[in-house]
């Protein structure tokens, strides 16, 4: 295999560069650790880039305010499933207190 | 952000302050029947639309009823223990359990006659529209259990009143 001669005076300025200057201590340790601090910064910018995203839905008063409607609605739906819901139970009950308080055979199987 | 997190939480607390009034709100009656002192009469008295006077009328049928319904429980509990004590012994006498089986279908019919009667009288204390509604419920709900249903106006008891 022929050598460019190129290739051969790299490749000697090289070992010189390396003989004269060896690596600083934690070589490897050091680019790792900007590495992970590159990575960190990147992910900060997506949640930066969430918060705009955020600030801007609300950001209207116009949506500010349906938001608060939506949030007002959803609970008085809540509110008002949840009473329906507890009524018809204690309706029941109530009817078969009185179902039972009046039929002896209801009132010997309960 | 801040922003954001303070208009998710006031909309939030509002729903909830609305939801927790309509929920006081819709179930104020049912929740007032359950602080009376007979829950059941007071649902009666709600559900059929009855004033005071015809409660009043219905809680005096209703004490004399349970008087002679205490009597026919203690019969039916006496007379199911006559028949399961018959059946279960080694000697079956077979005219003894059936005399003891007639005995316990004359309870249960005499039970039954003096429930309807009840009944009848409870409806006519209504309103007209709501003792037909009262009756039709209470028929579902008290007699169809038990399967057989002896009504007054068959004439056919001749046991009780």
């Amino acid at each position: 295999m022929n050598e460019q001669p190129d290739d051969v005076r790299l490749q000697t300025l090289l070992r010189e560069e390396r003989d004269k200057e060896p690596l600083p201590p934690r070589f490897q340790d050091n680019v790792w650790q900007r590495i992970a601090a590159a990575e960190r910064r990147a992910a900060a910018s997506h949640s930066f880039s969430l918060a705009n995203w955020l600030n801007g839905l609300f950001a209207r008063p116009a949506a500010a305010v349906a938001w608060v409607a939506l949030l007002l609605v959803v609970g008085m739906g809540a509110g008002y499933a949840w009473a329906g819901h507890d009524t018809t139970q204690w309706d029941q009950q109530l009817s078969t207190y009185y179902a039972a308080s009046i039929n002896p055979y209801l009132k010997q199987s309960q | 952000m801040k922003r954001a997190v303070i208009i998710l939480a006031t909309g939030g607390l509002l729903g909830m302050l609305a939801g927790a009034g309509i929920y006081r709100h819709q179930t104020a009656t049912e929740r007032a029947l359950w602080c009376c002192k007979n829950p059941e009469m007071a649902w009666l008295q709600h559900e059929f639309q009855m004033t005071d006077g015809q409660l009043n009328q219905v809680e005096t049928l209703d004490a004399s009823y349970q008087a002679s319904c205490a009597d026919v429980c203690r019969r039916i509990q006496a007379t199911n223990e006559l028949v399961r004590l018959e059946f279960t012994s080694q000697a079956t006498n077979s005219l003894k359990l059936e005399h003891l089986l007639a005995g316990a279908a004359q309870v249960r019919e005499e039970c039954q006659l003096n429930m309807l009667k009840y009944c009848q009288a409870v409806s006519r204390e209504m309103p007209p529209q709501q003792g037909k509604r009262y009756l039709e419920w209470v028929g579902k709900r008290v007699l169809d259990p038990t399967g057989k249903v002896v009504m007054p106006m068959d004439g056919d008891s001749g046991h009780g009143n």
